[in-house]
């Protein structure tokens, strides 16, 4: 008689490897928005790489297996990412961007609630001949509504 | 994390110090210094992050518009605050885009990287990561770009940006495993 062995590691290695791979053709297949988080890292990465990829661990560290593998392609990615280090800005953008900024001599704005006040004798007589005044009427008001 | 600020940097600040005096005292060809200085390594951040050698530029330059108008209210470093005004605008662009239902693929990755050279020069490789990086979310693809084709270090991102070492670490190892999961198939 013959059994189905379901604790097989290699048979259940190869559904799940399946089921990744499928999940990951769904996950590139889309855009993520902003807030999302990708979902294509089911199976992670290796402390041990993202150690050596920081600098914290040396590359013995990511010399065996698996490691070693993916140790490789973050090698080539590495060395793409820096070719890309040495582009420069095209020729004439700086002469864009100096005729498109304004002739005038920038101002700081400040708020009003920020900007210096100067109380000078006048404004002070004002403001109390105000205050007084807006007192007074107040006052008024308040004696007539309780009469 | 090292809060000491290395001497070369306060050399570069005092300088920039002294360039921002100039313009706001009048002396508008000034600014061009400053452009000449920082344009290179904010158009590498924005072409990394948008993929279009185009909205590359006209990001840099609606920044530095943005810089001038604003260049009384800087207080701090020039550079770092340069920087935020050029990452707001990659990121800005890219949420636009992505509201707008526009293929980021489709419409603005660039069959060309700037020039006809780096056409020659491009790789397999780099056309999918680009690819990868393009369905990352914003800022995760930011953390990955800083790090790994900008070669900085953690504590000067988390200066740029405004945030902890261990958010950016956080966000730099998600980037990496989502674009491992996305490339592993084809290149480990």
């Amino acid at each position: 008689m013959m059994f189905d062995d379901l604790h097989n590691p290699d048979h259940r290695r190869s559904s799940e490897s399946e089921r990744r791979r499928g999940a990951r053709f769904d996950d590139q297949s889309r855009v993520l928005s902003d807030r999302e988080v990708p979902l294509g890292q089911r199976d992670g990465m290796a402390p041990a790489l993202h150690g050596w990829l920081d600098g914290e661990l040396p590359e013995a560290a990511v010399r065996k297996g698996d490691l070693a593998r993916h140790a490789e392609m973050w090698r080539r990615i590495n060395r793409e990412a820096s070719q890309l280090r040495h582009l420069r800005t095209p020729n004439g953008v700086e002469d864009r961007i100096m005729a498109a900024v304004p002739q005038t001599v920038p101002q700081a704005i400040t708020p009003w609630y920020q900007r210096e006040f100067v109380v000078t004798p006048a404004v002070a007589v004002s403001a109390g001949t105000v205050l007084v005044a807006v007192g007074a009427s107040l006052a008024t008001l308040v004696v007539t509504l309780v009469r | 994390m090292n809060t000491t600020v290395p001497v070369e940097s306060l050399d570069q600040d005092s300088t920039d110090q002294a360039i921002i005096q100039r313009v706001l005292a009048g002396e508008r060809d000034a600014f061009r210094l400053l452009i000449t200085k920082y344009s290179d390594p904010l158009y590498r951040h924005a072409l990394c992050m948008t993929g279009s050698p185009d909205v590359a530029e006209d990001i840099l330059q609606l920044s530095f518009i943005k810089a001038y108008q604003h260049l009384a209210e800087v207080r701090g470093r020039f550079d770092a605050w340069v920087f935020r005004i050029v990452a707001n605008g990659c990121k800005d662009w890219l949420k636009n885009i992505r509201r707008s239902h526009l293929s980021y693929e489709e419409d603005d990755q660039p069959s060309t990287y700037a020039t006809p050279e780096e056409d020659l020069d491009r790789t397999e490789l780099r056309t999918d990561l680009e690819r990868a990086l393009g369905t990352l979310p914003a800022s995760l693809r930011e953390a990955f770009v800083m790090k790994h084709v900008e070669g900085r270090s953690y504590e000067e991102m988390a200066d740029l940006l405004g945030t902890t070492v261990g958010a950016l670490k956080m966000r730099v190892h998600r980037a990496r495993e989502a674009l491992q999961a996305l490339l592993e198939e084809k290149y480990a």
